[in-house]
C-alpha cells in the first residue's frame, strides 16, 4: 500500500478544467502533481522526463487523438503499478463499464465537487474503487453474459464472480452504500472495497480474454 | 265455339306484338289456316283504322294465304306494303316485301321476285332480324336456283345457312340445308348435295314439323332420282306427299304427285301409270300449272310411245309447247326428243329431223348452260373461299393486333404500377431517411449543446468549489453562496442531460426509463444525505413505451424527488416503487420525513405545497395522460403515487 503523498498525473485537454484541477489537487498535501498533459500521446512523450513515476493517473475520456479508454492499456504497459481513474462528463454506464473493462479502477464525473473528488482518489489509493449503481448493473450483466457463453478454447478468462462478489455488486445495484453493504453481509468496509476491486480486475481480465478469444476466432475463421 | 278457341289460341300467339312481325316461317296446318283466315278477314273489315296493327294483320293473313290463295295473298301484301310505307313501319315493310318476293318466285317472275326479296333482306338487316334475314336468303337462293343460276344461288345459300346455324333453330337450319343441297345438286355435286340433305334429315327428330319433313324428303328424293335410284326416290316422294297432305291443297300437292307417278313409271312401266298421269294432266291444266302440265303430258306421251305413236306425238307436242313457253328446258328437250322419235315412228322424217335438231339445240343450251353454270359456280366458290380466306386472315390479324395491343396495355399498366410502387417506395424511404436524419441531427445538436454548455457549467461549478476552498471557512455567507452556486450549476447540467435524454423518449423502453430513474436518484439524493431504496417491477418486454408516458413519468418523478430534497423534514430515506399493474404504470415515492407540526393527516401541509406549482404541475401532467396523482402526507411520511395508463 503506497503511502501519501501520492504522485499524481493529470490528462485533460480542456485548459480551464485542467488548470482548476491542477490548482486544487496539487495544493493538497496528499498529492504531488508530477505530470500534467493534454493528451495521452503528450503524456507518454513527456513520461521519460518525469522524476518519479506517477502512482495515480487521472484521465479524461474525451481527448484529442487516443481516447482515455484507448489510452489505458498503453498507460498500464508503461506504468504497471499505476492506478488509472477516469474522469468524464458522461455518466453513461456503458462508458464506465468500458473503462473498467479496459483496466480503469475508478470512474469519476467532472461534476463531482472537488472535495469529493479528492476523497474518491484517496479511496482508490487505499485500494477501494468507487462504483456507481449504474455501473454495477452493467457488471452483473457482463458476468451473466460471460457465464452463458462457452469458455474459449484457449482457457483464457471466463473467471466468474464469486458469490460474495456478486452479492456486493447486487447490493450496489440496489443503491446501498458501501457501509450498508458491509453491515448487511457482516463484513468490513475494506473487504467490500477489496471485493469491488477484484470484480474490476476480473472484468478487466475477462474482457481482455474475450477480446483475445474473438481475435483468435477471427484468425481461425 | 271451337273456332273461338282456335282464334284465341292463335290470336295470342300470332297477334302478340313483335313476334307477329316474325310471324310464321312455315305454312300452317289447314284447319288452323282456315280459322286464321276467317278471323283476320273479319278483323280487317271491322277495323279500318290505318295503323301498324293493320299492317301486321294484313301481312299475317297475306303470308298465311300465299300457298293456297296467291292472288289474295298478293293483294293483301300490296296493301300492307303501301300502308307500311306511309307509316314508315320497318317490320311491316320487311314482311310485305318478303311475301311479295315469295309470290313472284312462285309465279316465276324472277326479276320482281329478286327485287322484293332483296328489299326484304335489307329491311331485315336494318331491323336486326336475323330470322327474317335467313328467310330472305332462303328465298333468294330459291329464286336463283329456280332460274338455274346456281352460282348466284351459292352466296345466299351459304349466308343463309351460316345465319341459320347461328340462330340454333333446327327448322330454319334444316330448310337452309336442303336448299344448299339443291344448289349443289344443280351444280352436279351429288355427294355434297347428299351430305347437306342427310344432315337436314338428321335434324328432323328435333324439328318434328311436317313441312320440314316434306322438304327434306323431297330433297332426298330429287337426289335419288338424279342418281337413278328409283325405288329410294319413290319412297322419299311418298313420305313427302304424306307430309304435305296436311298443308297443301291439291294445287300444292300436284308436283309431288307427278314425281311419284314418274317414279312409279320408272319402276314398273309407263302404261301402268297412264290413268294417274291423265288425271294429273287434267288437274294441271285446270290449275294452270305449266310445269306440271308439261311433265304429265310427257309422262302420258311416254306411256303411248311404243303402242300409239300418234297419241304420243300429241302429248309430246303439248308438253313441248308448255315447256318451251316457260323455258323449262329439260322438259322441252325431252319432249322434243320424244316428238322426234314419235315422228320417226310415224314416218314423218322431216319433222323428226326438225325435232331432233330442236332437241339438240336444247341439249346444247342445257349443257352449255350447265358448263357455264358449273364454271361460274366454281368461280363463285373460289372467290368466296378466297374472300373467306382473306377475311379469316384479316380477322386473325385483327385478333393478333388486339392481343398485342392488350399485351402492350397490360405491360404498360404493369410498368406504371411498378413505377408507382417504386416511386411510393422511394418517397417513403426518403421520408424515413429524412426523419432519421432529422432525428440524428437533433440528437447531435443536443449532444453538442450538452457538451459545450455542460463543459462551461462544469467549469462554473469547479470554480465555485475552488473558491469555497480558498475562501475562509469562517466566511459563512460566502461559503453558503458558493455552495448554492455550485449546486445551481450542477443542477443546470442535470437539466441539460435530461433534455438530451428527453429527445430519445420516443424510443424509450421500460428498462431504459428505470435506469434513468435510478441514475437521477443517485445524482440527487446522496448529496442531500438521503438513501434510496428501489423496488422496481420486472422490466418486462423490451417494447417502446408510449412516447409521452416515459417523459411525463420522469418529470413527475423528478419533481417528487426535488420536493423530498427541498421540503422533507428530517427525512433520511426515500423509497421508490415502480410497478406495472392492470395496464397502468404506477410510481410511488415515499419518504420518512416528519409531518409539519399542527397539521392533521390528510391536509396538504403548507410547507409541502412549496410554491404550489410543483404539485399542480404534477397533477396536470398525470391528468394530461389520462392518469391520476395522489400526494399527501401520512403517518410514515409524505407519499406520492401516480398512476398512468400504459397499454
Amino acid at each position: 500500500m503506497p503511502e501519501p503523498p501520492y504522485t499524481l498525473a493529470l490528462i485533460e485537454d480542456q485548459a480551464p478544467i485542467r488548470e482548476m484541477l491542477q490548482e486544487y489537487l496539487c495544493a493538497q498535501p496528499e498529492f504531488e502533481c508530477e505530470l500534467v498533459a493534454e493528451s495521452v500521446e503528450a503524456f507518454l512523450a513527456a513520461l521519460p522526463t518525469a522524476t518519479r513515476p506517477p502512482q495515480l493517473i487521472l484521465s479524461d475520456i474525451g481527448l484529442p487523438g487516443l481516447s482515455g479508454i484507448e489510452g489505458i492499456p498503453l498507460l498500464q504497459a508503461r506504468l504497471p503499478q499505476a492506478q488509472v481513474v477516469m474522469l468524464s462528463v458522461y455518466a453513461e454506464a456503458e462508458r464506465v463499464y468500458q473503462a473498467l473493462c479496459a483496466g480503469a479502477v475508478g470512474y469519476l464525473l467532472k461534476d463531482t465537487p472537488l472535495r469529493e473528488l479528492k476523497e474518491h482518489l484517496l479511496q482508490v489509493m487505499a485500494g477501494g474503487s468507487p462504483m456507481s449503481p449504474g455501473v454495477a448493473r452493467h457488471v452483473v450483466q457482463a458476468f451473466q453474459r460471460m457465464s452463458q457463453q462457452p469458455a474459449p478454447a484457449t482457457g483464457l478468462g471466463g473467471e466468474p464472480l464469486t458469490a460474495r462478489e456478486l452479492d456486493i455488486v447486487r447490493g450496489i445495484e440496489d443503491g446501498l452504500s458501501y457501509k450498508l453493504i458491509a453491515s448487511r453481509y457482516g463484513i468490513s468496509l475494506d473487504t467490500v472495497r477489496n471485493h469491488i476491486r477484484s470484480v474490476y480486475r476480473k472484468l478487466h481480465i475477462n474482457s481482455k480474454g474475450e477480446l483475445l478469444a474473438r481475435a483468435l476466432q477471427r484468425h481461425r475463421g | 265455339m271451337k273456332r273461338l278457341g282456335y282464334l284465341l289460341v292463335l290470336g295470342w300467339g300470332l297477334l302478340g306484338w313483335p313476334r307477329a312481325a316474325q310471324a310464321q316461317t312455315l305454312p300452317l296446318p289447314l284447319p288452323h289456316l282456315r280459322v286464321l283466315r276467317d278471323s283476320l278477314t273479319e278483323l280487317l273489315a271491322r277495323e279500318p283504322r290505318p295503323d301498324t296493327l293493320r299492317v301486321l294483320r294484313l301481312n299475317t293473313l297475306g303470308f298465311a294465304l300465299r300457298l293456297n290463295d296467291p292472288p289474295r295473298a298478293r293483294a293483301l301484301a300490296r296493301q300492307a306494303l303501301a300502308l307500311a310505307e306511309r307509316l314508315r313501319y320497318a317490320p311491316g315493310l320487311m314482311e310485305a316485301h318478303f311475301t311479295l318476293g315469295y309470290d313472284y318466285r312462285v309465279r316465276n317472275q324472277y326479276d320482281s321476285a329478286l327485287f322484293h326479296s332483296r328489299q326484304a333482306l335489307t329491311w331485315a338487316t336494318r331491323t336486326r332480324n336475323p330470322l327474317t334475314q335467313s328467310r330472305a336468303y332462303y328465298n333468294l337462293c330459291r329464286i336463283y336456283t329456280e332460274q338455274g343460276d346456281y352460282a348466284a344461288a351459292l352466296g345466299p345459300s351459304l349466308d343463309g345457312l351460316a345465319l341459320a346455324r347461328a340462330l340454333h333453330r333446327p327448322q330454319v337450319e334444316a330448310l337452309q340445308l336442303v336448299q344448299a343441297g339443291r344448289v349443289e345438286l344443280g351444280l352436279g355435286e351429288l355427294t355434297l348435295a347428299r351430305q347437306y340433305v342427310e344432315e337436314a334429315r338428321d335434324l328432323l327428330p328435333a324439328v318434328r314439323d311436317s313441312v320440314c319433313t316434306a322438304v327434306v324428303y323431297q330433297g332426298l328424293g330429287d337426289i335419288d332420282r338424279r342418281q337413278g335410284r328409283w325405288q329410294a326416290a319413290h319412297r322419299a316422294y311418298a313420305r313427302t306427299l304424306r307430309a304435305y297432305r296436311t298443308i297443301y291443297t291439291e294445287r300444292g300437292l300436284l308436283p309431288v304427285e307427278l314425281l311419284l307417278a314418274e317414279m312409279r313409271a320408272q319402276l314398273t312401266d309407263e302404261a301402268a301409270v297412264r290413268p294417274t298421269a291423265w288425271q294429273l294432266l287434267a288437274r294441271a291444266r285446270r290449275l294452270q300449272m305449266p310445269e306440271q302440265t308439261a311433265g304429265a303430258a310427257l309422262l302420258l306421251a311416254r306411256s303411248w310411245q311404243t303402242t300409239r305413236p300418234d297419241s304420243a306425238r300429241t302429248y309430246a307436242a303439248l308438253s313441248l309447247s308448255a315447256a318451251a313457253g316457260h323455258r323449262l328446258l329439260p322438259l322441252a328437250h325431252d319432249a322434243a326428243q320424244l316428238l322426234a322419235r314419235a315422228s320417226g315412228q310415224l314416218g314423218d322424217f322431216r319433222r323428226a329431223y326438225d325435232y331432233q335438231a330442236q332437241a339438240a339445240a336444247f341439249a346444247d343450251t342445257l349443257s352449255g348452260e350447265d358448263t357455264r353454270r358449273r364454271l361460274s359456280a366454281a368461280q363463285a366458290r373460289a372467290l368466296r373461299s378466297r374472300t373467306q380466306l382473306q377475311l379469316d386472315v384479316l380477322r386473325q390479324q385483327q385478333e393478333l393486333e388486339r392481343l398485342r395491343h392488350q399485351q402492350q396495355v397490360a405491360g404498360l399498366l404493369a410498368l406504371l404500377a411498378l413505377t408507382a410502387l417504386v416511386v411510393v417506395g422511394l418517397v417513403w424511404s426518403f421520408r424515413r431517411r429524412q426523419a432519421r436524419r432529422e432525428a440524428a441531427l437533433r440528437t447531435r445538436l443536443a449532444a453538442d449543446l450538452h457538451d459545450d454548455v455542460g463543459n462551461l457549467l462544469t467549469q462554473v461549478s469547479m470554480q465555485a468549489d475552488l473558491l469555497q476552498e480558498i475562501s475562509p471557512a469562517s466566511d459563512a455567507p460566502a461559503q453558503a453562496r458558493l455552495r448554492r452556486l455550485s449546486e445551481t450549476s450542477r443542477r443546470a447540467r442535470r437539466e441539460m442531460t435530461d433534455v438530451v435524454w428527453g429527445l430519445q423518449t420516443p424510443l424509450l423502453t421500460l428498462p431504459a426509463l428505470l435506469t434513468r430513474l435510478r441514475d437521477h436518484a443517485y445524482e440527487v439524493l446522496p448529496a442531500a444525505q438521503l438513501t434510496v431504496d428501489f423496488d422496481v417491477t420486472d422490466a418486462g418486454p423490451e417494447e417502446a413505451l408510449p412516447p409521452l408516458l416515459g417523459q411525463h413519468l420522469y418529470l413527475i418523478y423528478k419533481e417528487a424527488l426535488h420536493n423530498v430534497v427541498k421540503h422533507a423534514r428530517h427525512a433520511t430515506h426515500v423509497q421508490v416503487r415502480v410497478a406495472r399493474h392492470e395496464g397502468q404504470l404506477r410510481l410511488r415515492v415515499q419518504d420518512n420525513g416528519q409531518p409539519a407540526p399542527a397539521s392533521a393527516a390528510g391536509e396538504p401541509a403548507p410547507a409541502r405545497s412549496g410554491g404550489g406549482n410543483g404539485l399542480r404541475n404534477m397533477h396536470r401532467r398525470a391528468e394530461a395522460l389520462g392518469g391520476t396523482l395522489h400526494a399527501a402526507p401520512g403517518p410514515a411520511g409524505f407519499r406520492l403515487e401516480a398512476r398512468l395508463p400504459a397499454p
